[in-house]
């Protein structure tokens, strides 16, 4: 009896949709608790590069910290000025946030586990899809609306300004983004991630049949993801803080929660284009290889932040237009060629 | 000497202006080894137009405009310029009386265009007006403000302020300066005049396209309180004008009501990074006055200290730029190793930045012991930790592209608006006081002084990072050369005795309360002091009227003539270049509003 | 096959859920005392002059949206392209080349018209 329920095509399906959803609210939930431990890392990181120690009075080593910023934002002011168009204004960091999440529902972060008891066999993927990086190419760039209304809406001259700059900067990024993720896609024939992953097992990295890509890769994700040296839109030596400068409270809570998503994201789609995703020596499970290169990545991003200076706004699209697009259309000639 | 070589050459200037305006000059007076004359005010131009044009004499950089009100004298205003030769450093001193009746002057804005902020300093503070100048709008003071703060019947105190307890009284009773126009507790007012109806006349104009931006005073890259009113087109600067006053303290005002000893402690708190180049110029100028002579002992010390200073200025200047421009951990860097020489003034006096060490006569007291140890290490430490910055900025490409080529200004451009320091000296030119007019047995010490090229805030950055490596060159040599003996003049009437003598005898005791209590008398005359600072022409001009107090004390702050060059710097630049271009003047607002 | 976009929908409308809530809550615990001062856009701690709002946008903006529109429409055609090039070989190829050669002198053109200098 039980053994034709489960066979159930219906039954089935409602299964399928009950396991997507239980690992939609895992990984929401553990994306949306990322951006604690990020913030600490980032904070020690930075401290102990400036030869300073960091947060170090909530808990042990400062290690609640995070915690209480966040119990501090929520019980702040939601401050709306009153020049603001308060609609817009509301919904924007909301707006930013939700595309951050979004680019996880194709994100693979290993092969498949067993689920012990119950023997059931999980991806560890919410969904193979066959546009994989198109996708998340398209979502994440999504979030820019949620800058440029953040810093029209704010009325505020700062804020515009860290608007716009956001907004030019993203598209003139985006676009050398995606040619190296092109280059990425020839070499391996497939727009999924699942298959851009498998493509690179046994040491059979992009990164060794992609070195141009990857640079302008690396390049071009940092500015995608406003960080120094291409943080411009909230460049605090200038605009004080650019395009959030009026969000204060939780909402401004989202726009730094975005900011922090968006860099996992990208440091995770690095690993999987360049970096063979969940691809490492065997004594390992797959998954925490995976989550090391993701971490090594993100701890270069920070120190990067703490090495250099920032560009100025024209040398920076000058870099986008003028070097990384040629270059990047360059690198798909080239990989071309060595293609067919 | 070099001191009455520059007296000869200015004595030169006045025969030749004798000889051209025959019944200009009323008076001269060549006291305490300054040159003055006494013009009066429709001869001003010519005689300064000889002064700046004529080739030998050539006074081509004013140094200071003031002005002094003898209240109960007639004329009652002197109007007072400072004029200084580059070339040698020989200082002439032009006084213009004016009277109360008619205030006024011709600007001398186009043959000295860093007249422009000085004149409107002097309307400010004074109320005489400057036919011809260009903008004369308060400075210091906000626009709307009743009355002349520096003029002798202008009360010192503050303002009372309305709080809830004396609202009723304040509303009975309108005090005479405060702001007109208060409303509901709050300032209704513009205090600054940029409002849309008189942009136009600023040369704003809010076109569309256009966006008017407020820079500062709350900003976090403008050192403090500096505004900037920058009209934009895009990214790109259409017209910048640096606005002050947000710091204005009154320091020459409070200075006028203590005791010299006393106003000592205001100077740490003019220029507050460079607190002891503030100390040495006022007690230079006092010592003038008083004719002292300072033990070598002392005047070694004071140079050591000051080197130190300047290493601590310029470590804060260079971090701080570096932190504006996005590269935040320089900054950090730049602190561990000012610390090091914030510990030596802590040891020094107790106090970390607001020392008062240097005293009128010499020095508070003998250093402590173990000091000399622990600066003996500073010439160590630091050579490897300065070639650390260089490696994490000038060898930086993003820095580089940054800094090369931006904020450029030239020599004589820079020369005319009044810039000194390593403002004026990254434009090429030589102009450092230490060697121009040496004060304190600077001669006594090998140093160079490092020079840009290429006028841009690359080079103002190089200059800080050399003059650093020059710094430790001359505390070394202090610290080879440190001789023995005491390190305060011995003139009891000025200088505090021993402690030691104090319990042995009365004479002591009596001159001790006479100092700490009621200050000592200075003979009366006037005098401009200079000190190099890590910013550039420091000087105090003094005037005494043989009282315990100074009857004048006016400051020259170095920043307040450097910021006027920032819209001939950030012409056509972007907004992103105008932190850069502040960052390499590194002005300190303490020091422009006083 | 649609479920495997299914989970988007599910991601957007959680995170939505979230943010509501998370807003909620800080609306019941955050204090709530606007004056004017606190409500004015932060400008430097000066009075703004005149709007942000007012339509600064300088024209070039537009061009580089233009520009960014042109070759992000490429990668559309370019991301299909990858993936069948190695099985289509050198006629594909060809094309492509063509294809990226009129764009190039495209860019090269805006290029020396000095579209890319920013102002």
């Amino acid at each position: 009896m039980f053994e034709l329920f489960i066979s159930n095509p219906l039954v089935l399906m409602m299964i399928e949709v009950l396991v997507i959803c239980i690992k939609v609210v895992v990984v929401t939930l553990v994306v949306f608790s990322l951006p604690l431990p990020l913030t600490y890392i980032e904070r020690k990181v930075a401290g102990h590069i400036q030869v300073r120690l960091g947060p170090y009075r909530v808990g042990p080593h400062g290690i609640l910290q995070p915690l209480a910023d966040m119990i501090k934002l929520i019980f702040k002011e939601d401050i709306i000025p009153y020049k603001a168009d308060p609609w817009l204004f509301k919904i924007a960091p909301i707006i930013a946030m939700v595309p951050a999440f979004a680019v996880f529902a194709t994100i693979p972060f290993g092969e498949k586990v067993t689920i012990p008891f119950i023997d059931k066999e999980v991806t560890l993927y919410i969904s193979d899809m066959d546009t994989g990086i198109l996708y998340v190419l398209a979502i994440a760039g999504l979030s820019v609306y949620g800058i440029i209304l953040g810093g029209w809406a704010s009325n505020s001259k700062y804020a515009l300004l860290g608007g716009l700059r956001s907004s030019a900067q993203m598209i003139s990024y985006e676009l050398a983004l995606s040619f190296a993720c092109i280059g990425v896609v020839m070499v391996v024939n497939s727009l999924s991630l699942v298959d851009i992953v498998r493509a690179q097992s046994g040491w059979h990295w992009n990164i060794l049949y992609q070195p141009l890509g990857f640079v302008i890769f690396a390049i071009a994700g940092l500015a995608e993801i406003n960080r120094i040296p291409f943080d411009l839109p909230e460049d605090e030596g200038t605009l004080g803080a650019g395009y959030h400068a009026e969000y204060s409270s939780m909402r401004f809570a989202f726009f730094m929660l975005t900011e922090y998503v968006a860099m996992v994201s990208m440091s995770v789609l690095m690993v999987i284009l360049f970096f063979g995703g969940w691809d490492g020596p065997g004594f390992l499970p797959g998954i925490v290889w995976f989550l090391i290169k993701v971490a090594f990545i993100i701890y270069v991003i920070i120190w990067t932040r703490f090495t250099y200076p920032r560009y100025r706004y024209d040398q920076l699209m000058t870099i986008g237009w003028k070097i990384l697009l040629p270059l990047s259309l360059l690198n798909i000639l080239i990989t071309g060629l060595v293609v067919i | 000497m070099n001191q009455i070589f520059r007296m000869k050459r200015s004595e030169s200037a006045i025969q030749r202006i004798r000889e051209v305006f025959p019944e200009a000059v009323h008076n001269i007076s060549t006291l305490n080894g300054d040159v003055s004359i006494t013009v009066g005010k429709d001869k001003l131009l010519g005689v300064v137009k000889l002064l700046k044009k004529e080739s030998d004499i050539s006074f081509d950089y004013l140094s200071d405009l003031t002005a002094v009100d003898y209240l109960r004298k007639e004329p009652r205003f002197e109007v007072v310029y400072h004029l200084t030769s580059t070339k040698d450093g020989a200082i002439i001193r032009v006084k213009v009386p004016l009277t109360l009746s008619e205030p006024v002057l011709p600007s001398i804005t186009a043959l000295y265009p860093s007249s422009d902020w000085y004149e409107r300093e002097v309307y400010d503070m004074f109320g005489i007006v400057f036919n011809d100048h260009p903008d004369l709008r308060r400075i210091l003071m906000p626009e709307g403000w009743r009355g002349h703060p520096l003029r002798k019947d202008y009360p010192p105190d503050g303002e009372e302020v309305a709080f809830t307890y004396n609202k009723d009284s304040m509303e009975e009773q309108p005090l005479p300066f405060i702001l007109e126009g208060k409303r509901d507790g709050y300032l209704e007012f513009t205090p600054d005049g940029f409002t849309l109806s008189n942009l136009e006349r600023l040369g704003l104009s809010g076109a569309r396209g256009r966006i008017i931006l407020n820079m500062g005073p709350q900003h976090p890259s403008t050192h403090g309180l500096l505004r900037l009113v920058i009209e934009l087109d895009g990214e790109r600067i259409s017209k910048i004008i640096p606005e002050i006053g947000y710091l204005h303290t009154g320091i020459e005002k409070s200075g006028e009501y203590l005791t010299y000893p006393q106003a000592l402690t205001l100077t740490d708190r003019a220029d507050y990074l460079a607190n002891l180049f503030n100390n040495l110029a006022y007690c230079m100028a006092v010592e003038r006055l008083l004719g002292l002579e300072i033990p070598l002992r002392a005047q070694y010390i004071r140079v050591l200290l000051c080197e130190l200073n300047r290493l601590a200025s310029h470590l804060l200047a260079i971090g701080v730029m570096a932190h504006e421009l996005g590269a935040t951990s320089v900054l950090l860097y730049c602190f561990r190793e000012r610390e090091i020489i914030m510990d030596i003034f802590e040891m020094l006096s107790g106090v970390r930045m607001m020392t008062s060490y240097i005293t009128i006569g010499g020095l508070r007291d003998e250093l402590p012991e173990g000091l000399l140890d622990k600066i003996k290490e500073v010439p160590k430490i630091f050579p490897e930790k300065i070639d650390e910055y260089e490696k994490m900025l000038t060898k930086n490409p993003i820095w580089l592209k940054r800094t090369k080529g931006i904020g450029y200004i030239s020599g004589k451009q820079a020369l005319s608006l009044g810039a000194s320091g390593p403002l004026l000296r990254g434009s090429g030119i030589n102009r450092d006081l230490r060697k121009a007019s040496p004060y304190s047995s600077y001669d006594h010490f090998d140093f160079e002084v490092p020079l840009g090229e290429n006028g841009d805030v690359f080079d103002r950055y190089m200059i800080r990072i050399e003059e650093m490596r020059q710094s430790l060159r001359i505390i070394r040599q202090v610290i080879d050369k440190l001789p023995d003996g005491p390190v305060k003049a011995d003139n009891r009437k000025v200088v505090l005795p021993p402690r030691e003598e104090l319990g042995k005898s009365m004479e002591s005791l009596i001159h001790h309360f006479l100092i700490a209590s009621g200050g000592f008398p200075v003979p009366g005359g006037e005098t401009y002091a200079t000190v190099e600072s890590p910013r550039g022409e420091l000087g105090y001009y003094i005037v005494s009227d043989g009282s315990e107090k100074p009857y004048r004390f006016r400051i020259r702050g170095p920043s307040f003539a450097n910021l006027m060059s920032i819209p001939a710097m950030a012409r056509e630049c972007y907004i992103a270049d105008v932190i850069a271009i502040i960052g390499s003047i590194d002005p300190v607002l303490g020091d422009v509003d006083r | 096959m649609l479920i495997t976009y299914l989970p988007v929908l599910l991601i957007v409308g959680f995170v939505i859920f979230m943010a509501t809530m998370v807003l909620f809550v800080n609306s019941l615990v955050s204090p709530k005392k606007p004056f004017r001062e606190k409500l004015s856009p932060w400008e430097c701690g000066m009075e703004p002059i005149g709007n942000a709002d007012a339509g600064h946008f300088k024209v070039h903006f537009f061009v580089i949206a233009i520009l960014f529109i042109v070759f992000d429409v490429e990668t559309l055609f370019l991301f299909p392209w990858a993936v069948v090039l190695r099985d289509m070989g050198l006629v594909a190829f060809v094309e492509m080349f063509i294809f990226i050669s009129i764009l190039a002198i495209g860019l090269v053109y805006a290029w020396k018209k000095g579209a890319l200098e920013w102002v």
